[in-house]
């Protein structure tokens, strides 16, 4: 387990920025309650065999006796680095995204399924889509129930979707919680 | 009500239990004195006190023993000359029975023969073993013979005695539910006939699907909601959980819904619940899972500490790994560090005295959980059984030497198993109990059957009745053994003497209980301040005082004969030992922050 | 002052005379007096008549007579001028508008002017149709009716046949009398000589304008003297004449070809007399248009160009008139911005009068205007475009065929391609019918063809043009405003007044963009959401700039923008439902700087219903946030505001099943993520706040709140968990929301409604004590209701005291003057007891 190095940093935070904008300032501020400490500090960014994880300071602190090899996961992984050595957002990161999206859309209830199938985001689908969303934009997708089901990059913008025909993709799927195995190769954006 | 009622049930045991004292003393006798059972029993009856002294004095050497490794050998010992001993008894006792009855009831016995079901004689079993086994007449013997070891005294047959029956039966149940003999000859030592078979039966069945609410992303309420709107026909668990849902039916697979892909609830089943409740975490402590794979028991724990604290859960088999933290993060666990371990290693990986709570849930040999996997039936032996023991004794000490006596919250170690095996819990725990300083404590479990004090000629502390047993016909959840240990110094005690330590034992297991007691009750009002705490406990010590001899009444009455005999020390002694007790936690805590200040300086 | 004779005459006249006069004038006056009081038109009307009959009656008399027709004539004026003065001379435009109103009394003439404008209405459409290229039928029709009307025309020109000649003879007799008489008269009497004649020839253009339109040069010359006062009354006068006898069409100057062409008599006379009345027009209209610019006059010819623009927007010149008002439509003169706004919005409303172009004019000049001016004008001068009113089904067949509308004429034609393609089939469909019928349906076919399709056409256009005029000015305000905001300093720190006058159009044009919402063009819309974006944000767009940027924008202005977004993406996107985010997040910091003197209630409500009460459904987070958000600041603010959101929250509870543990002190609700364990209070988005954590405490305050009404709503929301704790209900019933709207309705109109809020507290929660009433923002009735009571019992209280007290001193003072009284004679008696012993 280490800390992210500038370029892993970069690319990691250029990701997130894409699903959270500007909220990539409380991802990194906020402060953590996890940790048995009073004041368990901030979050930060661990590498650990490739792994990107999204975790408390204070059990960093307590995981350091942990040795390299036996340390499985802390905290929440968020993403890891692929064998080409660039960067992909795993589903697991999908709490932390829905928590802070910009970018969201909200799926009618028959078409759920469908996404956690692995497929797109029909115009059909959308029950509800935020207001200026731009193509390449991460988005976030729910139920109508503000069931977090996954995220996927925009086809569309929020313009164009009302324009599109009912059968046009909206989101292109990236990943779902059904944990289908696009999220280790997503479309590039 | 549950000892008594255990006493009541087992009754022939316990009479029996008292031969087969003597039984053990003087095996080579017991064949000549058939014919004078009855006087025999009286005059041994006499120095029964005396053999029992000497079993403890050598149970204790066994124990101590164990501590040199040989653990395994002894209890091998142990079991094999249970069988003989009770071949012995229940000869015993058939001759007794024989000569008393004999005049008085002539008649009665020949009436009864008309309608009377018989055993298979020897030829007959010969040539079924031929045939293949018809199940039809297989279970009506076994109900025929149900029925007369239930009302032993009118409908047996002349000349066969219970232990021919007995024998029958466990052949017969073997044959018919695919036992193998080890297995059912344990249950038949855990359960009289009636209840075991209740017990098979209900390990035909499986239990009803469970899941938990996860507290950290819904309500009990809502998913509910959700999921009926779903078409899933479901109910909450019971009164003992406020996050259980029971799921009669489902149009959609249980397991496929957004919801349970999106976290908000858990698979789990009922008993898994038990633990995690026993183990009661509060906020920002620091809780080790020692088998944490699926990681049921795990998100329950976070989902207690609302993502608070810190968790370490460990799983040496690294197959499991992967379902772990898969379901941590599907359940948007997030104070969780996932290690891979030998539990045995974990105090040298997270050092001594170092965590608030513990949760063994330890590896076992399974046989509560029969209904969910058949292998286990055939599978187990004496063997797995004994190995399951010697790894959990180690683990449980590993757990205890993990917690901090001083924690301000906590101190508390959890073990439980999905055993119903004595030799791998209750056992277990008394080991624990012997090797470390600490002590049970209530589960703050309502119900459930207390653990047992004595199996057969092993006597365990008195204490154990603290722990809770769960039976799948009793309270339809899989079989489960959890017991609450709260830590009360971080001093290792290896050797004890023997006698004085019984004594000691039995007073302070009272006091403890009740300081602990009060140390739960802190917990529950979720108290952080040391002083109170501290506080507290001292006005329960000074309760403990004036209680002490109704509690100690109490306990006499709970004692078994034997006990009885034992003077109580007297309130000088009790202080004295207080006194000490009190000197050893401040030196500790004193060593502990030392430690501590070491600890952050590097 | 010259001649001897005549003032003789005079000496010799009056005895015969003055009586007469007296009587009438007496009688006169009387009527006067009346009619002043009650209805001007009568009385603008018999001078009129008056006048007539007298120059009836002057062209029997001999000249002798002529002065005692001077003094008649200068009284009557007199009269006239006295009514002009007390009424300021909004008189004059009554007494023409009152002709018509006239038909009650003065047929005669009612009737001659009605024909003649008829007449030359029919007439000129034959004209028309002679020139024009019109189909057959329309010209037989045309001249069918032109021979009856000619006849007409003939009849009447018997009738008034003395009277045209009296009038054709008078004007010279007159001008030379008057010409010699002006020298002897003193000014004063030549304004009355003015006034009378003006009168006279006004009289006669009612009477007949086509005979004598000439008349109209000299009315003008005389509007062209330099006596300001004569020249108003010319102007009007004029004004009168021209808004009476200009023709329903517009005048089309001829061409050479035309002119050489011979025409019979009666068309050559018609064109004689538009072709004057057009120069005399003009001439008029000019001068108006140099008046206009000099002060004392300006407001005079502004009301007659608005009179004008309004009565007949379809002749010709309307350009010209459409220019001068637009000028004034922000001027600094209330009077004067009000006709002109006034006669913008009749010219929008009524626009049937001419076919929309003039409606188009204007607000092409408006946007200009706009434009010139840099947005620094008044609002009334956009406040006007709220009044258009678009026909809608033609936007909608518009936006079907999109492209078509920018090329017209391409659109044309197809339109006519589907006309005889329909005719086809229509052929096909009824090859077995005969002839007769098929030759009808073509005809019909031809007909629409050529009658109405363009029209629609053209009415489209003409309509897209406004709108796109209309938005480009909205637009173009925004962006001003934008930059105003951008550039202003410091000096104005939100302060209502500074941020109006930075921007003092927003206000007017947020309220159109808002009316006209569904008709924005969807590419308008994305830059228009962002525009609306940029300004909803004010200061606190995207925290870090804020402190940079000082807020120009007033809390209200902001939740304005708020709504119009709302409303916009309501009205344009059922389909697709866009969640406006960011809006919300302005909205949720918005509510915490919100204060309660300073901004509209009015605006905040209606925020609340718009965007959370009417909009479809949220996330529970926001949801969460809001609920937490409003019941603190419901705390904090007044009674009408505090109601509003409550009653929003206790909407938000109804529709969102979820929220509701917000209300119960059981924790574990669960943020989405479980990231935000703790309530922020302070945290600038509301899917941020983790409000869920929390407990909606503010209610148990409210439910002591000392108004009932709130109190009541307050302790009911907290019971509504209770309620539904057992059942799961997923949705809340129809009229459940139905019941919760209409309470929005009554809360939200206006606040301070007493009685509203009665009812409304009746309604919202069964019968309560409505024994104190009326949270108005100063919700002082209530407060004095209160205060009475108080003050009254603890009066009497006081009074009680008094009173006791007075008893008592009475009781001791008499029980004193007792005791007194016993040791007098006690001592009397020792006294005498010594003296006896002595």
């Amino acid at each position: 387990m280490r800390p992210l190095d500038e370029t892993e940093t970069t690319a990691v935070f250029e990701k997130l920025f894409k699903f959270v904008g500007n909220n990539l300032k409380n991802i990194v501020e906020n402060p953590s309650h996890e940790g048995p400490d009073s004041n368990s500090g901030r979050y930060c960014f661990r590498l650990n065999k490739n792994k990107i994880y999204y975790v408390s300071e204070s059990l960093v602190k307590r995981a350091t006796n942990i040795a390299r090899p036996n340390l499985v996961s802390l905290g929440t992984c968020i993403g890891k680095y692929t064998h080409g050595g660039s960067f992909h957002l795993t589903v697991q990161a999908l709490n932390l995204l829905a928590a802070n999206a910009k970018h969201k859309v909200w799926l009618k209830p028959q078409s759920e399924m469908s996404f956690l199938y692995g497929n797109h985001v029909l115009k059909s689908a959308l029950g509800r889509i935020t207001e200026n969303i731009a193509p390449g934009d991460g988005v976030v997708v729910f139920s109508m129930s503000d069931v977090p089901l996954g995220f996927g990059v925009a086809a569309k913008s929020t313009q164009d979707c009302r324009k599109l025909d009912p059968n046009g993709i909206v989101v292109l799927h990236q990943a779902d919680i059904e944990g289908s195995q696009k999220s280790s190769q997503p479309q590039h954006i | 009500m549950a000892p008594a009622a255990i006493e009541n049930d087992t009754s022939d045991y316990s009479e029996s239990e008292d031969e087969e004292m003597l039984g053990s003393d003087k095996t080579e006798g017991e064949e000549l004195e058939d014919d004078s059972g009855s006087a025999s029993e009286d005059s041994f009856d006499g120095d029964n006190p005396l053999a029992n002294d000497i079993f403890q004095g050598s149970d204790d050497e066994g124990t101590a023993e164990e501590r040199d490794d040989s653990g395994p050998s002894t209890d091998s010992n142990s079991d094999s000359d249970h069988d003989i001993e009770k071949k012995s008894r229940a000869i015993d006792v058939e001759r007794a029975r024989e000569e008393e009855d004999a005049e008085a009831e002539m008649k009665l016995n020949i009436q009864g023969e008309s309608d009377e079901f018989r055993l298979p004689t020897k030829e007959e079993l010969e040539e079924e073993a031929l045939r293949p086994p018809d199940l039809p007449s297989l279970q009506r013997r076994i109900q025929e013979i149900v029925r007369v070891l239930s009302n032993f005294k009118t409908l047996r047959e002349e000349g066969s005695t219970r232990k021919d029956y007995i024998n029958q039966l466990k052949k017969d149940l073997c044959s018919y539910y695919g036992y193998n003999e080890f297995l059912i000859g344990a249950l038949v030592e855990l359960f009289p006939v009636v209840e075991l078979m209740e017990l098979i039966e209900a390990f035909e069945k499986s239990r009803p699907l469970c899941l938990r609410t996860n507290t950290l992303k819904t309500r009990r309420r809502d998913l509910a909601d959700v999921l009926i709107n779903r078409g899933v026909n479901l109910d909450p668990l019971s009164k003992w959980s406020k996050v259980g849902l029971v799921v009669y039916e489902s149009q959609v697979p249980i397991g496929a819904t957004p919801e349970y892909m999106a976290g908000f609830y858990m698979l789990q089943s009922a008993s898994s619940f038990l633990p995690v409740m026993a183990l009661a975490p509060q906020e920002k402590e620091r809780v080790v899972d020692m088998a944490a794979a699926p990681g049921g028991k795990t998100t329950y724990i976070a989902a207690l500490m609302k993502n608070t604290g810190i968790i370490f859960a460990n799983e040496m088999k690294v197959a499991r790994l992967k379902s772990l933290t898969a379901n941590l993060h599907r359940m948007g666990v997030s104070n969780t560090v996932v290690c891979n371990y030998d539990g045995k290693e974990l105090p040298k990986v997270l050092g001594l005295n170092s965590v608030d709570r513990v949760l063994l849930d330890a590896p076992c040999s399974g046989t509560g959980v029969i209904s969910k996997d058949e292998s286990v039936k055939t599978s187990k032996n004496l063997e797995d059984i004994k190995k399951c023991a010697h790894l959990q004794k180690q683990l449980i000490l590993a757990a205890i030497d993990m917690v901090d006596a001083n924690s301000k919250s906590g101190g508390y170690i959890v073990y439980s198993t999905c055993s119903i095996m004595v030799a791998e819990n209750e056992a277990v725990i008394d080991y624990a109990l012997k090797n470390r300083d600490v002590k049970l404590v209530p589960c703050g479990l309502d119900f459930g059957r207390p653990g047992y004090i004595r199996f057969r000629e092993q006597r365990f502390h008195p204490s154990l009745e603290k722990t809770r047993r769960f039976y799948p016909h009793v309270h339809n959840m899989d079989g489960f053994f959890v017991a609450k240990l709260k830590k009360m110094s971080n001093s290792k005690r290896n050797a004890k003497p023997l006698e004085p330590a019984e004594q000691e034992e039995g007073v302070k297991l009272v006091n403890g209980g009740e300081i602990t007691s009060n140390g739960e009750k802190q917990d529950a009002a979720g108290k952080k301040h040391n002083a109170n705490a501290k506080k507290q406990t001292a006005n329960a010590k000074k309760q403990n005082v004036i209680g002490k001899i109704q509690t100690a009444n109490s306990e006499q009455a709970a004692e078994t004969k034997k006990r009885k005999k034992r003077q109580f020390p007297s309130r000088e002694e009790i202080s004295k030992v207080r006194e000490e007790k009190r000197k050893a936690l401040r030196e500790n805590k004193g060593k502990k922050a030392g430690s501590k200040k070491a600890k952050t300086g590097d | 002052m010259g001649k001897k004779p005549e003032p003789k005459q005079k000496v010799i006249l009056p005895p015969q005379l003055p009586p007469e006069v007296s009587e009438d004038e007496i009688e006169v006056s009387d009527e006067d007096l009346d009619f002043v009081r009650e209805n001007r038109d009568y009385a603008g009307l018999i001078s009129a008549l008056d006048t007539q009959s007298i120059t009836k009656h002057v062209t029997r008399v001999a000249d002798t007579k002529e002065d005692d027709l001077e003094a008649l004539y200068e009284k009557r004026m007199k009269k006239n001028a006295l009514k002009k003065e007390t009424e300021e001379s909004s008189l004059q435009v009554d007494r023409v508008e009152a002709l018509p109103v006239k038909t009650l009394d003065g047929k005669l003439y009612y009737r001659t002017v009605s024909k003649t404008e008829n007449g030359s209405a029919q007439e000129e459409t034959g004209g028309d149709t002679t020139d024009g290229d019109a189909d057959k039928g329309l010209v037989k029709l045309s001249k069918a009716e032109r021979r009856a009307k000619l006849k007409k025309m003939k009849k009447e020109a018997k009738k008034h046949g003395k009277e045209v000649a009296n009038t054709e003879v008078q004007p010279a007799s007159q001008a030379a009398v008057l010409a010699e008489v002006k020298q002897e008269l003193t000014a004063e009497e030549a304004f009355e000589n003015k006034k009378l004649k003006l009168a006279e020839l006004g009289n006669a253009l009612l009477t007949n304008p086509e005979s004598n339109i000439k008349l109209l040069k000299e009315m003008i010359q005389i509007a062209k003297e330099n006596d300001q006062s004569i020249v108003k009354l010319g102007l009007l006068s004029l004004l009168a004449v021209f808004k009476d006898i200009i023709p329903g069409y517009r005048i089309r100057l001829l061409t050479e070809k035309e002119l050489e062409m011979k025409v019979s008599k009666t068309v050559k006379k018609m064109r004689y007399y538009e072709s004057t009345l057009l120069s005399a027009y003009k001439a008029y209209l000019q001068r108006l248009i140099d008046l206009e610019h000099q002060p004392l006059f300006q407001h005079v010819a502004v009301r007659c160009i608005c009179t004008l623009l309004d009565a007949n927007p379809h002749f010709n010149f309307r350009q010209i008139l459409l220019g001068t008002v637009v000028n004034n439509i922000s001027s600094t003169n209330d009077a004067i911005r009000k006709l002109c706004c006034s006669t913008i919005k009749s010219l929008f409303i009524n626009d049937g009068k001419h076919g929309g172009e003039a409606t188009v004019e204007a607000v092409r000049l408006i946007a200009d205007q706009v434009k010139a001016h840099n947005c620094q004008l008044h609002p009334e001068s956009i406040e006007v475009f709220l009044s258009l009113s678009f026909d809608v089904d033609l936007r909608k067949s518009e936006k079907a065929d999109d492209d078509h509308r920018v090329k017209n004429k391409k659109n044309k034609k197809r339109k006519n391609m589907d006309e005889s393609n329909q005719l086809q089939q229509n052929e096909r469909k009824k090859s077995k019918q005969e002839l007769m019928s098929k030759m009808r349906e073509e005809v019909e076919a031809d007909y629409k063809a050529a009658s109405f399709t363009p029209d629609i056409m053209e009415q489209r256009q003409m309509q897209s043009e406004t709108l796109s005029a209309v938005f480009e000015t909205y637009f173009r305000v925004l962006k001003h405003t934008m930059e105003s905001t951008a550039v202003r300093p410091e000096a104005n720190s939100g302060t209502s007044s500074d941020a109006v006058g930075s921007h003092p159009l927003l206000a007017p044009c947020l309220k159109g963009l808002a009316k006209f919402s569904h008709l924005i063009d969807l590419d308008f819309m994305n830059d228009l959401m962002i525009h609306l974006k940029k300004l909803a944000s004010g200061s606190s767009n995207s925290g870090n700039t804020s402190d940079k940027l000082p807020k120009c924008l007033t809390v209200s202005e902001r939740l304005q923008c708020c709504i119009v977004a709302f409303k916009v993406m309501r009205n344009n996107l059922d389909a697709l439902n866009v969640d406006l985010q960011d809006f919300f997040v302005h909205l949720y910091n918005l509510l915490l700087e919100y204060r309660p003197g300073r901004d509209e209630g009015e605006v905040l409500a209606e925020a609340l219903k718009m965007m959370l009460c009417e909009d479809k459904q949220h996330d529970m987070q926001k949801t969460a946030a809001f609920i937490k958000r409003l019941a603190t600041i419901s705390v904090c603010f007044g009674s009408p505001e505090s109601m509003a959101a409550l009653v929003t929250v206790k909407h938000l509870l109804q529709k969102n099943v979820k929220c509701r543990n917000l209300l119960e002190n059981d924790t574990g609700g669960g943020s989405i993520a479980g990231l935000i364990p703790k309530y922020q209070p302070n945290s600038t988005d509301p899917s941020l706040s983790g409000a869920f954590a929390s407990v909606l405490w503010e209610l148990n305050l409210l439910s002591k709140h000392y108004h009932p009404a709130i109190s009541t709503i307050a302790s009911a929301i907290s019971n509504m968990s209770a309620a539904h704790n057992q059942v799961f209900l997923s949705n809340i019933s129809p009229q459940q929301a139905l019941k919760n709207m209409s309470l929005e309705q009554e809360l939200l109109s206006p606040q301070s409604g007493s009685i509203k809020l009665n009812n409304k507290r009746k309604r919202a929660n069964g019968a309560t004590p409505s024994a104190s009433t009326g949270c108005t923002a100063d919700s002082s009735s209530f407060d004095e209701d209160e205060l009475r009571k108080k003050l009254a019992s603890h009066f009497m209280l006081l009074h009680d005291i008094k009173e006791n007290e007075r008893l008592r001193r009475e009781l001791d003072k008499t029980t004193m003057s007792l005791e007194l009284y016993k040791q007098y004679k006690k001592q009397k008696k020792q006294g005498s007891k010594t003296k006896s012993k002595a």
